[in-house]
C-alpha cells in the first residue's frame, strides 16, 4: 500500500480533500479536523490488537485436550475426546480435531497456547466473571471501567480522529471491556450501519438547513458527566465516524461473509487501509453448553480456528502480520466432570490464545492438573490472566499495566 | 396515599403546576409518548385522573382481539419473527393498556428470553403473553408461573436437568438476575436449589406437534431435604419461589431496578430512597400497583431532577416519535419499525443474553445513534423502500386552532427542555408553516441531545 495513502487515511478528518468532499460534516468538526491535521498522530499507532471474546465459557478442557490423561476420560464417560480425535501436540495433550486452523499457525510460529489460565476464588457467573475479566478487576461490577477502555482513554484520539477501539458485534451492545471510559466507543455490525440515509434531493440538504443543523452541533463539554453532554458527545463521534467511514468503505471491497470469519474480514480491511485505530474487539457465542455439547462444541471451534487463520494469512501477505495480535478468551472454562444433560456447567480456568506476528513461546504454562482440585471439584490456575494483560499493555499497547489493572502484576514472557 | 417523606404526593401549586412538562413527562415514562390531544386531555384532568388512567385501560374490543390473534398466528405459523415483533408492537403502538406494555416490555428486559435459544415464536409469544398477563400484577405469582414456562424451561436448561446431576443454569438466573442480585446467596444454595427445579421431562405440545412441551413427573422430582438460604426442609420449586420471595433483598432488588426504568438512571438511588418502595412491595405480597402507583404520583417523579434523566430505548425512540407526531394507522409500518428497533440495538424476542439489555447509556454509540437518525429522517422524509410516507403535517393529527405548527411540535416532542439557542434556530425554520418547513424543523428538533432523553 502507498505511504502516502496510509498517511492521508490515518489523518483521518484532517484531510481537506475529505472535508470538501462530505457535505454532512459539520462546521466545528471541520475546525477540529484543521486542528488534528497540523499534528503528527502517526507515529505511536502501529500496534493493533484484536480481541476475540468466546462467550458463554469455552470449554477448556475439550479445547486442549489432556487426551491421555485418566481423569479427565473418568470424568467425562461420553463428551472426553479419545487420542484419534485430537491434533496431538505432545504425548499429554492435543488440539481438539476441529482446531485445524490453530495447528497451522502453531506449525508457523504464529500462536501461543497460555494453559491453565484464570484467577483466585473463580466466579461462575457469566457475568460476574465477565466482569473480572473485563475489567481487570478481582472484585468487578457490571459497570466498572473496562480495561481497554481505560488505554483507550489514555490515547491521544480525539473527536474527529480515527476511533481509538472499535466493536465489531455480534451482539447488540457493547462489552464491558470497551465501556465505562470517557469516549464513546463505537459498535458497528459492519459498513452499513454508518451509510446514512438521506432526504430527497432538494429538501433536506440546501446549504441554509445544512447551516442550521451546523449550528444546533451541541457544544461539547459543558456540563461534562451529564447525559445530554454524553450525547452530545456521540453525536459529535457518530459524525465524525460517518465521514471517515464512507470515505474508507467506498474505496475498499466490502466484507459480505457471515459469522466470525466475516467480522475478521472487515478487521483486517481496516487495518490494511490504515485506519489508525488500535483495538478491536469482537466476539463468538455460543459457548455455553450445559446440554448436548459434542453437537455444537466442535462447530465452533472450527470457526475460531479457521478464522483467525485466515486473518492472520490475509495479513501476512498483505506484509501488516508483524504489528498485529490476536488475544482469545473467554469468561471461565467448565467443569471438569460432565452433567447428564450431554453438556459441562461452569467452571474454573481456560486456555488463552495469542496469533499474530513472531510470538516467542507455542507453549506457557503446564496443563491443567486433574488431581489437585478446588472444593467445588473443577482445576486451580496456574496462570492468572492479569499477567498476560500486563504483557499486552507493557509491551505492546504501550500503556503502563498498573494503570489499567490499579497495581503492578508480572507480565508473562510472550511477545 | 403517602403525604409526606421522600415519596409524598405531588401536589400541584402556584409554583409547581401541573403543566405540559409534566404531562409529557408522565407519558414518556409510564407509556410511550403521545399526542397533542392527550396531552391536552391530561393536562386538563389533573394529576390523580391522568395517572389514574393508566392503571384502568379499557378492555379490548373483539375486533381488536381478533387482529391480535390472527397476527399472532400467521406469524406463529409462517415461523416468521418478524411480524412476531410487528404482532407486539402493534400493542404497543396501537393498544389502550401502555403502562401494561410498558411493563410487558421491562418483564421481558428482566427475564430475557431470547428466540436464538427457545426456536419456537409459538413459545416465545406464550411467554410474552404470561408476562403481559401479570405485568402490572404480582411479581411472586408471574415468577411462580415462569419456573414452568416452557420458553424459560428451554432458555435456562430446567428441560434437561435431571435429579441425579441437576443443572444450575435456572436457579443461578432466578437470583443473580431476576429476585435477589448477587451476594445474597452461596454457590451451596444454588446447588440445593437446582435440586428442587429437576423433574421436567419432555411431553406433548396442546396445539402443535412440532413444539416441545414439558411436565413435571413426581417420579422425577428430588424432594429430599435441602438447606436454601439457611432454611431447611423437603423444599420443592414453589418453596423456594417463596423463601426467595420473603427475602427483603428480593423487594430492594426489583425496586431499584423499578427506579431505574421510571424516575432516573442518571445516578444510583439512595437507599433510603428505595427502602420505602421495597416496604410497600413486600407489604402487598408483590402486587406492583401500589407501589407504581407511589412512583407515578410523587413530587419525586415529577421534579425537574429527574426529567430527561434517562436515555430513551430504541423502543421509546422509534415507537414515541410517531405516536407523538399522531401519524395516522395507514401510514404505520410496523415491519420497519421492528427492523429500525433492532438496528438501534433492541431486537424484540432476541435481547443479547441472559442479563437483557443494560439500557442508559450502552444505548448510545455512533452505530446505533446513526441507526436512531436513519429512522427518524424515514419517519420525516417517508421512505419508499420500507412503504413509509412522509410525514404529513395536514394529514396526520395534532392539527390545533389555537397554535402555530411549529409550537405544537416543539410542544408534543420538547416541551421546556431545550436550550434558547436550539430553540429559536427550530422556530426559525418552521416558522413558514409549509410541509417542508415543518419536516426541516423536525429534523432539528430529532437531532437536539434533549430528544435522545425521556
Amino acid at each position: 500500500m502507498p505511504t502516502n495513502r496510509r498517511d492521508f487515511l490515518r489523518r483521518g478528518l484532517g484531510s481537506s480533500a475529505l472535508i470538501a468532499s462530505t457535505a454532512s460534516v459539520p462546521l466545528f468538526l471541520s475546525r477540529s479536523a484543521a486542528l488534528l491535521a497540523s499534528e503528527d498522530t502517526a507515529a505511536d499507532r502501529d500496534r493493533v490488537l484484536v480481541v476475540i471474546e468466546l462467550n458463554g465459557g469455552n470449554d477448556g478442557l475439550n479445547t486442549v485436550v489432556p487426551y491421555a490423561d485418566e481423569d479427565y476420560r473418568r470424568a467425562r464417560p461420553t463428551l472426553a475426546r479419545s487420542p484419534d480425535r485430537v491434533r496431538k501436540i505432545d504425548e499429554r495433550i492435543g488440539l481438539h480435531s476441529a482446531l485445524g486452523g490453530f495447528e497451522k499457525l502453531l506449525e508457523r510460529g504464529l500462536l501461543s497456547v497460555v494453559q491453565g489460565v484464570g484467577y483466585p476464588n473463580p466466579n461462575r457467573s457469566h457475568f460476574g466473571s465477565m466482569s473480572v475479566w473485563q475489567s481487570g478487576r478481582l472484585n468487578a461490577k457490571q459497570d466498572d471501567i473496562g480495561w481497554l477502555a481505560r488505554v483507550s482513554d489514555r490515547s491521544q484520539a480525539a473527536v474527529g480522529a480515527d476511533p481509538a477501539a472499535l466493536h465489531i458485534r455480534e451482539s447488540a451492545s457493547l462489552p464491558q471491556a470497551l465501556s465505562g471510559g470517557d469516549l464513546a466507543i463505537l459498535s458497528l455490525t459492519g459498513p452499513e450501519q454508518f451509510r446514512r440515509r438521506t432526504a430527497a434531493a432538494g429538501t433536506d440538504d440546501d446549504p441554509a438547513q445544512q447551516r442550521r443543523r451546523d449550528q444546533l452541533a451541541p457544544p461539547v463539554g459543558e456540563a461534562r458527566g451529564t447525559l445530554v453532554d454524553f450525547v452530545a458527545r456521540t453525536t459529535a463521534t457518530t459524525d465524525a465516524a460517518h465521514a471517515r467511514f464512507s470515505q474508507l468503505l467506498d474505496s475498499s471491497e466490502t466484507s459480505r461473509q457471515a459469522g466470525l470469519r466475516g467480522r475478521m474480514s472487515l478487521i483486517a480491511q481496516m487495518i490494511k487501509a490504515g485506519l489508525a485505530t488500535r483495538i478491536y474487539y469482537t466476539e463468538l457465542a455460543g459457548f455455553d453448553t450445559h446440554a448436548s455439547q459434542a453437537g455444537t462444541h466442535p462447530g465452533l471451534l472450527s470457526e475460531l480456528g479457521d478464522s483467525v487463520q485466515a486473518f492472520i494469512s490475509d495479513l501476512a501477505a498483505a506484509g501488516e502480520a508483524e504489528r498485529v495480535r490476536v488475544l482469545v478468551y473467554s469468561e471461565f472454562g467448565r467443569r471438569l466432570t460432565e452433567n447428564a444433560s450431554g453438556g459441562t456447567d461452569h467452571g474454573t480456568v481456560q486456555p488463552v490464545f495469542l496469533a499474530g506476528g513472531a510470538l516467542r513461546h507455542p507453549f506457557i504454562g503446564s496443563p491443567p492438573d486433574l488431581r489437585d482440585l478446588d472444593p467445588d471439584g473443577d482445576p486451580k490456575h496456574s496462570i492468572d490472566f492479569r499477567r498476560i494483560y500486563a504483557t499486552l499493555l507493557n509491551d505492546w499497547l504501550d500503556c503502563p499495566s498498573a494503570l489499567v489493572l490499579g497495581h503492578n502484576v508480572e507480565p508473562l514472557s510472550l511477545l | 396515599m403517602t403525604t409526606t417523606g421522600l415519596w409524598r404526593e405531588f401536589v400541584p401549586g402556584p409554583s409547581d403546576p401541573w403543566d405540559l412538562a409534566k404531562v409529557a413527562h408522565l407519558h414518556r415514562r409510564a407509556g410511550f409518548f403521545a399526542n397533542r390531544s392527550e396531552l391536552a386531555r391530561d393536562v386538563e384532568a389533573g394529576p390523580a385522573a391522568s395517572v389514574a388512567r393508566f392503571f384502568e385501560p379499557p378492555v379490548p374490543s373483539d375486533d381488536e382481539r381478533r387482529i391480535l390473534d390472527s397476527l399472532r398466528k400467521g406469524a406463529v405459523s409462517g415461523s416468521d419473527a418478524e411480524r412476531l415483533k410487528a404482532w407486539w408492537l402493534y400493542q404497543i403502538f396501537f393498544g389502550a393498556n401502555p403502562l401494561g406494555e410498558k411493563m410487558t416490555l421491562f418483564w421481558h428486559g428482566h427475564f430475557a428470553t431470547s428466540n436464538q435459544k427457545v426456536n419456537s415464536l409459538r413459545l416465545m409469544s406464550r411467554q410474552n403473553q404470561l408476562l403481559r398477563r401479570h405485568a402490572v400484577g404480582n411479581v411472586r405469582e408471574l415468577v411462580g408461573e415462569l419456573v414452568g414456562d416452557p420458553a424459560m424451561l428451554i432458555w435456562l436448561d430446567g428441560a434437561s436437568s435431571k435429579r441425579e446431576k441437576p443443572n444450575e443454569n435456572f436457579a443461578r438466573e432466578l437470583w443473580e438476575l431476576f429476585t435477589l442480585g448477587p451476594g445474597h446467596y452461596t454457590e451451596d444454595d444454588i446447588r440445593e436449589a437446582a435440586r428442587a427445579f429437576s423433574g421436567w421431562r419432555e411431553s406433548y405440545d396442546r396445539e402443535d406437534s412440532q413444539t416441545r412441551a414439558f411436565r413435571l413427573d413426581e417420579s422425577y422430582v428430588d424432594d429430599g431435604a435441602k438447606t436454601i438460604l439457611g432454611r431447611m426442609g423437603n423444599w420443592r420449586a414453589d418453596d423456594v419461589v417463596r423463601i426467595t420471595f420473603e427475602q427483603p433483598a428480593t423487594a430492594e432488588f426489583l425496586c431499584r431496578k423499578l427506579y431505574r426504568y421510571f424516575v432516573s438512571e442518571a445516578a444510583e438511588p439512595d437507599a433510603q430512597l428505595i427502602a420505602p418502595l421495597a416496604k410497600q412491595l413486600r407489604g402487598n405480597d408483590y402486587a406492583l400497583r401500589p407501589t407504581l402507583e407511589t412512583i407515578l404520583r410523587s413530587q419525586h417523579f415529577y421534579s425537574a431532577a429527574v426529567r430527561r434523566q434517562r436515555v430513551s430505548s430504541p423502543v421509546e425512540y422509534s415507537v414515541g416519535l410517531l405516536r407523538a407526531l399522531a401519524a395516522p394507522r395507514t401510514d404505520v409500518r410496523l415491519l420497519a419499525l421492528a427492523l429500525a428497533c433492532a438496528q438501534q440495538g433492541q431486537d424484540l424476542f432476541y435481547p443479547p443474553n441472559v442479563k437483557g439489555w443494560d439500557g442508559g447509556r450502552r444505548w448510545l454509540n455512533s452505530a446505533t445513534l446513526a441507526a436512531r437518525t436513519n429512522w427518524a429522517t424515514d419517519v420525516i422524509w417517508g421512505n419508499p423502500e420500507l412503504r413509509m410516507p412522509p410525514y404529513d403535517p395536514a394529514r396526520w393529527g395534532n392539527v390545533s386552532d389555537t397554535e402555530r405548527p411549529i409550537e405544537t411540535l416543539i410542544g408534543v416532542l420538547l416541551q421546556d427542555d431545550i436550550e434558547p439557542r436550539a430553540l429559536a434556530l427550530i422556530e426559525e425554520t418552521g416558522a413558514g408553516d409549509k410541509p417542508d418547513d415543518l419536516r426541516r424543523a423536525l429534523r432539528l428538533i430529532v437531532r437536539c441531545p434533549e430528544f435522545q432523553l425521556v
